[in-house]
Order: C-alpha cells, then sequence, then structure tokens
C-alpha cells in the first residue's frame, strides 16, 4: 500500500456510514415529493408546457396536490382519470391541463387495471433507458478511453448553441468531460424550464432540449476524434429528480448529486432532499451514470486544512446512501478539493496526502478531484500555477475526474482560451509525470502518513457521532460546513407528502429489479473494464 | 526616478517605455495573416513596436495571441477623483461608542445574498461572528443585531424580514455579475423598497467585488463597498449615516427650510 | 397575450412617419412633472432628458431638472464607457448635490439649501446663469424627489423633467410625475424580439389600467401603508368589506389567502405587490377571478411571467391612480458595441406597442403618432394625448 492507512478505521467509518444511511431511510421510503410525482409524468412522456410556460408536469401534480390526492401516487390518479375517461396518457395530460376534467371528478379505478396500464407504459420507457445506457456502451467500446486522470471542462455562456461552439473546441483540445452549468438559481425553481434557451446568468438552463442540443453535439465531435465525450450536468435543486429522468433519456454520462448539498447550501429542505436524492439516485443508476458528489464545497466556506474530515466524512455518507439507491461503486464519483491556502508551508504535501487516502479509501469509485477556487485571486499567473500543482497531485494519486482548474477563476466564466490554457497545463503535467505514480513510495511515519491518518480518525469520530445522533438532528446541530438546517425549514417542504398504503410508484421496481440482478455492471470508461474507477494496486 | 503624475504610463523596465503584455484569440485560422491582424490590433489598441511573440491554433478557426508593446497613451492620475462612502472609519471600540452615544438603542441589520447569488463569503466576512482579517464581523459588537439570511434569498424575504425585525439597514450582497443581472437584482430590490414605503425608514447598502460606491449612488442605494471591505467600514457608515438621519429629523422640527 | 396589445384595436391603419417628434410636443401637452425612466442603464434616458429640455428652452419655456439617480457623469459606472452629458440652459433651474454643482461647466446661482442630505452632500435648487453641461442627482427616494421638485415648482419652474436611476421606475409615479417617458433600447436583450419583449411587458405593468370599481369612492389611497389590506367580496347578501392591519403583504401572504372570502374577490394593497404574492394566488382556488388593487404601478414588482400565471388563472390587477405614458424612446446601441438597425427596432417596437407613440430620438423618427388613428376611445389603451 501506498500510504500506510489504518484500515480499522476505515471499517468503523464504513459500518457508522450505513448506521447513518439506514437511520434516514425509513423517511425515505414513507415519503414522495413533488419533484417524484412529477417524475413519473415526464417519464410517462408528459413533459409539454402551457401557453405560459408552466410545465404541465407542474400543472397536473399541483391539481392532485390541492385535491389531497397525491398520497396515492400520481401514477394511480393518472391510470384512474385514463380509464374513467377513455383517454391516452397524452390526452389526458392536456384534458388536465385545460382543467377539461378535473381530479375531483375522477372516481377511485381498481388497483390491478390502473397498474396494468400504467406497467405497460412505464416498461416501454425503461426499455428505452435501458437501450440508451446500451448505446453509450456500444460507443464507449468502439472508441480510445485514454487514460485517466480524464480532463473535465466546464462551459458556461448561457446560450447552448455558443455553449456548443466552446464545448466542441475544448473535446478537440483534448477535453474528455464537458460540463454545462447551470444558469444560476435553477436549483431553487421548482420547475424545468422548457426547450433551447440562449439567456441565462453564469450557465445555461438545464432543459430537455438543451441536453439533446449538447449530447449531438458530443457525439459528433467524438466521431471525428475518435473518442466518446461525456456529458454532465446537474442533478441537484428541487427538480432533482426530474432532471435525472431527463438526463437519463438524453444519455447524459455523469451528474453532479450530491447528498447534502442541497440542504446545506441551498437551504432546501432536508426531508425533501434526502427522499428526492433516492429516487434520483434510482434512476441515475439504472442509466449507468455516473453521479459527482460536491464535497469540494465544504472547503469554500472553511479552512481545507482544518476542515479535511468533513469531506471524508460526507464521501462516506454518499457512498452509503448512494449504494442504498443501487448505484454501483463505479458509478459513485466522490468529490474532494484542492483547496489549501498556498501561503501553507508544506501545503501541497498535506493536499497529495489527503488525495491518496481517497484513493486508498475508495478504491474503485470514479473520484472526482476538484480545483482551487477560492485562493484563486485574479492573479493569473500564480493561479496558472496553482493549477499545475493540482494536476501534479492529480496524476500522481491517481485521480479519475480531474476537473481542470482555470487560471481566470473569479474573474469570469471561461474564455476559449482560458480552457485551452487549462487543457494544455493538465497535459502537459499528467503526459510528463504519467508514471510517476508507479515509482514512487512514501516515508514511513512521515509528514503526509501522519496527515491521512489524522484526518481519517477525524472523519471516523465525527461520523459515529452523527451516527449516533442520527443525521437530520447532525445536521440540525451544524455539524457539516458549520450550516444549521431545521428538519422543518428550508424551501420544499411543502412539496413533501407522506405516502398513503395504496401509494404507486411503478418505477422503483422496475430500477430496482435490475439494479439488484447479479449481471447489472454498466461500462463506464472502456478497457481495461476491471477497476472501473481507477482500481486499488 | 521622478513620476510625472499627470502623464503616468507603464513601466517595463525604464521609465516612460510604455511595455504592455496582453493574449487574446481571434476567430480565424492561425497563419501570417492572422498574425499581421494581431500587429494591426496591437496598433490600433495605441500600441507601438507590436510583436506578436507567440501564436498557435486553438481550435477551428481561432488562434491565440501572446503580444508586447509600448502603450503610446498616459493619464492624468491627478485628475482622478473615485466617489468613496462618506464615513469616518472607527474601530470596534469607537463604532459601539458612537452608537450608544448618538443611537442609544442597538442597530438592527439584515443581510443576504439576494436573488440567485449563491457566493456568501463576502456577507459572512461582514457580519458572521468571525469577521475578516482579524477583524470582527457585526454580528459580535454589542451594539449591532443582525440578521444573515445567507445566499439566493428572495428580495421578497429579504425584506419581509427587514419588516419583521424593524431594520434599519439593508445590505446586499452580490457577487455573480453576468450580463448584469446583479443590477436587475439590486433596482428590484431598491423598488420593492420604496413600494411598500418604507424608503426613509431604511439604509440600502450594497457590496461585492464588483460593487462601487459609484453604481450603489447610481442605482439609488446609499453606500456601496467594493473588495477589501472591512466590517468595521460597513459599521461605521452605518452607525453615523443612522446618527445624520436622526439629527436631520430633529433639525427638520426646528424648521430649516421654508 | 400582452393585454395592452390586444386591447389596441386602434392601430389598425398603419402609422405614418413623421418629423413631428412626441418628445418636442410632451412640452405643449400640459405636463406639469415628466419622468424619464428606462428599462435599464444606458436605454437612452439622458438623451430623451435633453431633447426635452432643449426644446423647452426654445419656447421660452423656464425648465426645473431633477434626476432620481445620478445623471451627467462622463463615464458610466460600470462600463466605464462615456455617456451624453446633460446640457442646460440659461434660466433653468436644477436640484442637485453641492459636490457635482462644483464640477459643473454651466455656472449656477444657488437659490436654497435643502435640508436633504444625501449620499453626494446637501441638496441645493440652482439656478443656470449660463449654459453648460452638470452632473445631476437629487436625492435617492421618492420623497425626498417630491419635496425638491416641490421646491422647484415653487420657485418658477413650469415643466419638471426627472431623469430616472438606471432601470428604476419609481419617478413614473403619479405621486410624482403625470406623464411618462419610457426609453429602451438594444442594451435590454442580445436579440430584437427580445427587446421587444421585455419592453412590452414593462409597457403592459406601467400602462395597467385603472380601478373602476363604485368602491373606488371608498377609499383614500395616499392614507392606505403597507400595513393595509382590504378585501371585498360580492355575494348573494351583498358586499362584504374586511379591512385588514398586517406588518406588510411581503410578511402575511399566507394570512390574507386564508381571509380571502373565495373567488372573485377584491384585495386592496396599500404597499407593493410582489411576485410571491402572485404566484401564492394563482396556485390557490380559492382566489381565482380576484383583482388586485395597488396604489400605482409603480408598486407592481412581480415578474410578467407571475403576474401573467395570475391572470391567466382569471386574475386582474387594477390601480388606484394610472400612469400616463406619452411615449417610448429606441435606442439601437449598447455600450457593448452591439447595435440593430435603428429603423428595425423602431419599426418592430412600434409594432408590438401599437397605442403609444415611439421615437428614435437621435435618428429624428417617429412611429404611432397620434392623430393618423383612428381613436376608439379604448380606456385601457393609454394613447390619451389624441
Amino acid at each position: 500500500m501506498r500510504l500506510d492507512i489504518d484500515m480499522a478505521f476505515v471499517d468503523r467509518a464504513r459500518s457508522a456510514a450505513g448506521r447513518i444511511a439506514d437511520g434516514i431511510q425509513p423517511t425515505i421510503e414513507a415519503y414522495t415529493t413533488t419533484s417524484i410525482e412529477r417524475t413519473v409524468l415526464r417519464l410517462l412522456g408528459i413533459n409539454g408546457v402551457d401557453e405560459n410556460d408552466v410545465p404541465l408536469p407542474n400543472i397536473i401534480v399541483d391539481q392532485a396536490q390541492a385535491a389531497g390526492l397525491l398520497e396515492d401516487g400520481i401514477a394511480y390518479w393518472i391510470g384512474s382519470a385514463m380509464l374513467h375517461q377513455g383517454l391516452s396518457l397524452s390526452e389526458i395530460a392536456n384534458a388536465l391541463a385545460r382543467e377539461e376534467v378535473s381530479f375531483d371528478r375522477i372516481p377511485r379505478s381498481d388497483h390491478d387495471t390502473v397498474r396494468r396500464v400504467i406497467e405497460h407504459e412505464a416498461t416501454r420507457v425503461c426499455s428505452y433507458i435501458k437501450g440508451r445506457r446500451l448505446q453509450r456502451e456500444r460507443l464507449i467500446a468502439r472508441s480510445n478511453s485514454g487514460t485517466p486522470p480524464y480532463l473535465y471542462v466546464i462551459v458556461a455562456t448561457g446560450n447552448i448553441y455558443e455553449d456548443v461552439i466552446q464545448a466542441k473546441a475544448a473535446a478537440k483540445c483534448g477535453a474528455d468531460i464537458i460540463a454545462v452549468i447551470r444558469s444560476t438559481g435553477q436549483s431553487l425553481l421548482d420547475y424545468v424550464p422548457y426547450g433551447p434557451t440562449t439567456e441565462g446568468f453564469g450557465g445555461t438552463y438545464a432543459t430537455q432540449a438543451n441536453f439533446r442540443i449538447m449530447r449531438e453535439a458530443l457525439d459528433a465531435v467524438g466521431r471525428e476524434c475518435g473518442r466518446y465525450i461525456r456529458l454532465v450536468n446537474y442533478c441537484s435543486g428541487l427538480c432533482m429528480p426530474e432532471i435525472a429522468a431527463m438526463g437519463a433519456l438524453e444519455r447524459l454520462d455523469m451528474m453532479l448529486n450530491d447528498a447534502m448539498y442541497g440542504i446545506l447550501f441551498r437551504n432546501i429542505n432536508m426531508q425533501r432532499t434526502f427522499v428526492d436524492q433516492h429516487f434520483s439516485r434510482m434512476i441515475n443508476a439504472y442509466a449507468g451514470v455516473i453521479i459527482n458528489t460536491g464535497e469540494d464545497n465544504y472547503l469554500t466556506t472553511a479552512d481545507a486544512y482544518e476542515e479535511a474530515h468533513t469531506v471524508l466524512a460526507s464521501q462516506f455518507i454518499n457512498e452509503a446512501l448512494a449504494r442504498r439507491s443501487g448505484l454501483t461503486p463505479w458509478q459513485i464519483g466522490l468529490g474532494h478539493a484542492y483547496e489549501m491556502d498556498p501561503d501553507m508551508t508544506d501545503g501541497f504535501l498535506y493536499e497529495l496526502a489527503q488525495a491518496e487516502m481517497a484513493r486508498i479509501i475508495f478504491p474503485e469509485a470514479p473520484l472526482k478531484y476538484m480545483p482551487p477556487t477560492k485562493h484563486m485571486t485574479g492573479n493569473i499567473f500564480k493561479g496558472h500555477l496553482m493549477d499545475a500543482m493540482f494536476n501534479l497531485a492529480g496524476v500522481i494519486s491517481g485521480q479519475t475526474i480531474q476537473l481542470l482548474g482555470i487560471l481566470t477563476e473569479h474573474v469570469h466564466t471561461p474564455h476559449l482560451q482560458d480552457r485551452y490554457l487549462a487543457i494544455e497545463n493538465a497535459k502537459y503535467i499528467m503526459d510528463n509525470a504519467r508514471h510517476l505514480r508507479e515509482e514512487i513510495t512514501y516515508k514511513k511515519g512521515g509528514i503526509m502518513e501522519k496527515r491521512a491518518n489524522e484526518v481519517l480518525k477525524e472523519a471516523t469520530s465525527m461520523l459515529e457521532q452523527v451516527a449516533e445522533i442520527s443525521l437530520m438532528s447532525a445536521i440540525e446541530d451544524g455539524m457539516f460546513a458549520s450550516v444549521k438546517r431545521e428538519r422543518t425549514g428550508g424551501r420544499g417542504l411543502d412539496g413533501v407528502i407522506r405516502k398513503s398504503e395504496r401509494y404507486y410508484n411503478p418505477f422503483p421496481g422496475i430500477f430496482m429489479q435490475e439494479l439488484t440482478s447479479s449481471d447489472f455492471s454498466p461500462v463506464l470508461w472502456g478497457n481495461p473494464a476491471k477497476g472501473q474507477g481507477r482500481g486499488a494496486e | 526616478m521622478e513620476v510625472n503624475m499627470t502623464r503616468v504610463r507603464p513601466y517595463g523596465d525604464t521609465l516612460d517605455d510604455g511595455y504592455m503584455q496582453l493574449s487574446f484569440t481571434l476567430p480565424v485560422q492561425c497563419n501570417a495573416e492572422a498574425r499581421k491582424a494581431a500587429e494591426l490590433l496591437g496598433e490600433k489598441m495605441g500600441l507601438e513596436d507590436v510583436k506578436v511573440v507567440y501564436s498557435d491554433n486553438i481550435a477551428d478557426n481561432f488562434s491565440f495571441f501572446v503580444v508586447y508593446g509600448r502603450c503610446t497613451h498616459s493619464v492624468d492620475m491627478t485628475a482622478i477623483d473615485i466617489p468613496k462612502v462618506d464615513a469616518d472609519f472607527m474601530s470596534y471600540q469607537e463604532i459601539n461608542g458612537f452608537i450608544e452615544k448618538h443611537i442609544g438603542r442597538k442597530i438592527v441589520v439584515v443581510a443576504a445574498c439576494t436573488g440567485t447569488d449563491a457566493h456568501t463569503v463576502g456577507i459572512d466576512a461582514i457580519i458572521n461572528m468571525k469577521g475578516y482579517r482579524g477583524e470582527y464581523g457585526l454580528e459580535r459588537y454589542p451594539w449591532f443585531t443582525t440578521y444573515n439570511l445567507g445566499s439566493q434569498v428572495p428580495n421578497e424575504d429579504l425584506l419581509a424580514k427587514a419588516i419583521q425585525v424593524n431594520a434599519d439597514a439593508l445590505l446586499v450582497s452580490q457577487v455573480v455579475t453576468q450580463r448584469n443581472i446583479h443590477i436587475d437584482n439590486l433596482t428590484h430590490l431598491a423598488e420593492l423598497v420604496e413600494a411598500e414605503g418604507i424608503r426613509d425608514k431604511v439604509l440600502l447598502i450594497m457590496g461585492g467585488p464588483r460593487i462601487s460606491h459609484e453604481l450603489a449612488i447610481e442605482l439609488g442605494y446609499d453606500a456601496g463597498f467594493g473588495p477589501g471591505t472591512l466590517p468595521s467600514h460597513v459599521g461605521s457608515f452605518i452607525a453615523q449615516a443612522l446618527a445624520r438621519t436622526i439629527r436631520n429629523s430633529k433639525e427638520h422640527t426646528k424648521g430649516v427650510y421654508p | 397575450m400582452n393585454q395592452s396589445v390586444s386591447s389596441a384595436k386602434i392601430a389598425a391603419t398603419p402609422s405614418r412617419d413623421d418629423t413631428k417628434n412626441p418628445i418636442d410636443m410632451v412640452v405643449f401637452s400640459g405636463a406639469n412633472n415628466i419622468a424619464v425612466v428606462g428599462l435599464a442603464k444606458n436605454s437612452g434616458k439622458t438623451v430623451a432628458l435633453n431633447a426635452i429640455i432643449k426644446q423647452a428652452h426654445a419656447v421660452g419655456m423656464r425648465i426645473g431638472v431633477a434626476s432620481s439617480g445620478r445623471d451627467g457623469e462622463k463615464l458610466d459606472a460600470v462600463t466605464r464607457l462615456p455617456k451624453p452629458r446633460i446640457e442646460v440652459q440659461r434660466g433653468a433651474l436644477v436640484a442637485t448635490a453641492e459636490k457635482l454643482a462644483m464640477s459643473a461647466s454651466a455656472s449656477l446661482e444657488p437659490l436654497i439649501k435643502t435640508k436633504h442630505v444625501t449620499v453626494l452632500g446637501r441638496l441645493i435648487i440652482y439656478r443656470v446663469n449660463s449654459p453648460g453641461a452638470i452632473e445631476i442627482a437629487s436625492g435617492n427616494k421618492a420623497s425626498v424627489v417630491k419635496s425638491v421638485t416641490e421646491l422647484m415648482r415653487h420657485l418658477g419652474a413650469e415643466l419638471i423633467v426627472i431623469d430616472g436611476a438606471a432601470g428604476r421606475r419609481f419617478s413614473s409615479a403619479p405621486s410624482l410625475a403625470d406623464t411618462t417617458i419610457l426609453s429602451t433600447g438594444a442594451v435590454v436583450a442580445p436579440t430584437l424580439e427580445g427587446v421587444v419583449s421585455r419592453t412590452a411587458q414593462v409597457v403592459e405593468i406601467l400602462t395597467c389600467p385603472q380601478w373602476s370599481d363604485p368602491h373606488r369612492q371608498r377609499f383614500d389611497p395616499e392614507s392606505l401603508t403597507n400595513q393595509d389590506v382590504v378585501l371585498i367580496s360580492s355575494g348573494a347578501m351583498g358586499n362584504h368589506v374586511e379591512e385588514l392591519k398586517v406588518k406588510s403583504v411581503l410578511v402575511s401572504a399566507a394570512e390574507i389567502i386564508r381571509q380571502l372570502p373565495g373567488p372573485g374577490s377584491t384585495i386592496i394593497l396599500g404597499g407593493a405587490l410582489p411576485g410571491n404574492l402572485m404566484r401564492d394566488l394563482a396556485a390557490n382556488r380559492k382566489a381565482r377571478g380576484s383583482t388586485v388593487v395597488v396604489g400605482d404601478a409603480t408598486r407592481i414588482l412581480a415578474t410578467h411571467r407571475d403576474l401573467s400565471l395570475f391572470k391567466s388563472r382569471g386574475g386582474r390587477i387594477r390601480v388606484f391612480h394610472k400612469i400616463h405614458l406619452q411615449a417610448i424612446t429606441t435606442c439601437p446601441v449598447a455600450p457593448d458595441g452591439r447595435m440593430f438597425d435603428a429603423e428595425t427596432l423602431l419599426d418592430a417596437v412600434a409594432k408590438a406597442i401599437k397605442h403609444i407613440p415611439v421615437v428614435d430620438v437621435v435618428a429624428g423618427k417617429t412611429r404611432n403618432l397620434p392623430g393618423y388613428h383612428e381613436t376608439t376611445g379604448d380606456e385601457t389603451g393609454g394613447g390619451g394625448v389624441a
């Protein structure tokens, strides 16, 4: 082993994380949310908007909620309405949206009849999503997958067509993964905007049409370069599961999805978030999507050296929750970041120690390493050097996904040349030091080994404390990121509904059947297929 | 070395040599014509002796340049007048003493990153206990009561809180400035305050890395704080502005103007 | 659909281009206080302001100039690009801060020191003794602007123009100005369609129709504050009027909706009309077909999207005091260098907003000039100068 890490603590931490995840599972199972119900409608193919640009899933779910019917699941009631009115799914959706049909006047239909009708539609869409996953696997098999760390860059012009130009240019320069940054504030919208969009703020709206446009563009440039270019978007905020569904339908490859980010940094209600993320991750798992967790955020508000253990603790929790949603270990892209104060003596050693530690503790995970942002100042020259050190740490510690730092961080969203310089920087360093990882060992009992074990011990004790009092209480006490959130506070609680005994949603059953089968093993990176992440040595 | 403050020019290695470096991208294929174009562009920008020291294709039909040249322009620094927040900056102790003496009650401040903005670093530095660069945040001041509502707060919610707690000052942080979204946000808040009829009761203050006092004035705010602002700067301004308002309303009763 | 557009039946006949300029005509319209407001910064307010000042001088009318923001500075506070200066003529009155007056190229004589101390120093009313450029800032709140314009009136100003601050529109409130000019331009959106639709949205809000219910007489809108909410329901047993005292509609939206008697009610708000109230009312069956009444259109601070949502559920918005929108000005150039064809922009805006004259001040071109239309007396249209 490269760094001698006390595996007994790793086991203790992982078991505490398991208890934490089990602790909130009853809440997850007892509730549904308006966004989950809207997702059900979207998966059933209802995704248009009315003349005020209000999405049909919102209109219909709001009507059902006002009528007090959501506890049975929208699938049951839309099925009942179809049977009662003798209309198809899209016909009944339009009739409800135009208020020609009202839920008030729909009688309960026989459960088994409803199930038969809905199950038929649900199976159809699931096989479509599975087809998208298999299509990805075929494309990957045909292309050159390169070697990790895979270069991940962002585009953020606000205009999807401009994003396409930037993304294609980046792919040609050598980027493997393109993330389209979302318009700031979309996470707080309780609906998903519709159609191609050309005006966003600090990013581009996540819409199904925009997903499709970028997917087609990346497939095209991938064919030209003989590589498979991966597409990333955000699966977070008040519409988390709806966006997961859109990503599944449009073959996105990765989605940013963190178990606690929305609660802590967007003040979204914790019950809403936990319930939503479970269903979202099931969709992600089924679609063969790699989730990216957002542990870097813990360090943007707190000191990266002092709070390093909160990153590790969150990684364990994200892993435990993700596993319970059916994600395979190689779909869990746990996040961490290079954020220490550049003025700190031996800062690089500490960063490298922590990066190696994450690699050892999560051997199969496609770890996502995030660049310096907090200490980027506008001095682009020093910033470019900091990014270089970050790239060196990434290649030495064998990260899977390297989110490239951009020298103009804190100045503007990246210009074409900024991204070019970032990719040039990464390619130079990673090629120049390609096999350094295999040549070096760390000093026994040295600074780095001490540091890694110290962080691990702190994280373990934090996790055990959280397991003791439950995750929701820990968040209420401000144990994560020093942010306190109330169980019944924050946005979106009014969209959390306790399920009735009759509750019906056809999708979890279909998904879990596939996810728990022994041959479920989505191909994510191509050969070598074993060691989907980077693989332990 | 005597710098002429009325004719300040860039410095390379000799006074007034005017050396500057630029890098930029042109949306064309990189070739001899493109390099010439980069050079001519430098000349049009007022550079002499323009040298394109590096050029490369960075994408299909995009070329990148690094250019050096000597700037022919100069600026008169003696004519620069930047509006600054009008306050005598005081220390932690002085501010608390000032409030006790001139206001006689705690000052209530409500702060937030409004609209879609999610960057709380600035507002946290000013408000939160911990403060910034060794200075306490306003939360720590015994004569301030503060409410930090965090990020992505709708203007309506910020104002609702301000009304509930009878705030004396609203502190708004805006970091995202792409496509001037901050201006729309700040404008909407000021209009909302006016429409509620409480503009006379609160100080409106903005802050952020791209915020200037000039912008604050233009949008009808009372102050704008840019990068490098410390909690005591904001505290001094609020205390003094509030004291002035109180003094003015007293003056008014004495009948100063027709 | 845009309500003011759909109701503008008057515009069936194409309007002729004419050299007659509504900005010039405004001077003779009998207006006392003209507010020049814009959709955004750099949308052309100062150009319109200068045109009014020039015309007033040409006809020998004594003008008073105020700004609810800060105007006439050399460089833009955001873009650092040069801005048009404000040129004043001999005899004009201006209300500005002492500090700004010192750097004016016009020669100024102080008439009255006001009690208002702003962030730029004390406000003073000056008389212009020799023409030149000047920077104007006359207070950043309605109460102060109102007070200084009243002083200028007192000192003999026959026509007062109030320049707006950036995209702020509070100065167009009927309590401050009896006439409004709205500036729009390329800066508003990247595309022509975007400029036109946003302009139409703002016009729709600004020209919100008057509340003409018989109950109107019962209320003195000036005495209502943000703590006053009145609910009126008409039922089989006659009308029921319920006066509520709240902290503010921002705090008490849920409470107001709870008290709502049922569909078709009227809700009078003494303060602002915020977006969240629109969304809450739209989502509530009890609020179907309700009418929300506010003091004037500057109190409407919901987005067009939220308002449309409310209206699509049968809701209506009305005001006690209607804003008289005299003209719209278009500016084809944005500070980032983007440019539309001047005439194309002018035509596009004029076509979307048929009931209001539209003018490109710099090009000297006008559309929708009154007098060329068959006026049908449409109440909601707002083309009232005919």
